[in-house]
């Protein structure tokens, strides 16, 4: 029997992506007035299930790409602001709500662990 | 992940505006300066930013998503569009026909990019809040 389980697991895996995700809106705004840098997003819904199913993320499969459907303006960078605003509050909560999952689990798995006294 | 690179992408961010926005305040200090070391009259000073890859072994393990970028100002130039020609004939910078070379600096445009690395700088500071905030989250885990 997996003492742990896969949630475990699934919380750690989405806990890392939404921090790599944090990171690239992090780049996207440093550069929001860099000529000629193109806005970069990191999807990982397909990662995320294989994380719950058990599977570590792989090493290649979550990568940045550059967000093609974004509007280049004239010094041809592509970073909307609030675009980017909206997605890093929206990924900020998201990681501080599974770092709240994943401390109520331990604090489960703690109860189990100790025993009602 | 490492999160004190996620700080200094940020921090090179507010850095290279912080620089923009010192360049700007010298071309308005400057908008009437008919002189400069340089001679002639001041030139306007703006800067090339530049996107620059960060090492990160985090962003490595997790194939590209290091290869991201962080920013710096490549180097600051002048701008050689010609001098304002302005006709005072009393300046004692005057030419024969009256005219003193001005700086070629448009002070609205230099307002609209001060306002442009302003908020730049705003979002950069958000994007650093959140970093923290995130930190702060991921050291409760397991606290409770």
């Amino acid at each position: 029997m997996n003492l742990f389980g896969t949630v475990l697991n699934g919380l750690g895996a989405a806990l890392q992506l939404h921090e790599a995700r944090h990171r690239v809106i992090a780049e996207n705004l440093a550069n929001a007035e860099t000529p000629g840098y193109r806005a970069r997003r990191l999807e990982f819904q397909d990662e995320l299930r294989r994380a719950f199913d058990g599977e570590p993320i792989s090493k290649t499969s979550v990568e940045a790409e550059v967000d093609r459907h974004a509007r280049v303006n004239a010094d041809r960078n592509s970073v909307d602001l609030d675009t980017e605003m909206a997605r890093m509050s929206e990924n900020a909560l998201r990681t501080v709500a599974l770092s709240r999952l994943l401390s109520r689990k331990y604090a489960t798995l703690r109860a189990a662990i100790q025993g009602v006294r | 992940m490492n999160i004190g690179s996620t700080f200094s992408i940020s921090a090179s961010g507010l850095a290279a505006q912080r620089l923009r926005m010192d360049l700007i305040a010298a071309n308005l200090a400057n908008a009437n300066s008919t002189e400069s070391p340089d001679g002639g009259p001041y030139r306007r000073q703006d800067v090339v930013l530049r996107a620059v890859p960060t090492d990160d072994p985090f962003g490595a393990m997790l194939g590209g998503a290091g290869a991201g970028a962080a920013v710096e100002v490549r180097r600051v130039v002048s701008d050689d569009t010609p001098p304002r020609q302005v006709y005072d004939p009393a300046h004692p910078h005057a030419d024969e026909t009256g005219h003193v070379a001005m700086p070629n600096i448009e002070v609205m445009s230099e307002m609209v990019d001060l306002m442009a690395a302003t908020r730049a700088y705003e979002a950069n500071i958000a994007a650093l809040d959140a970093t923290k905030r995130v930190l702060q989250a991921a050291l409760e885990i397991g606290r409770g």
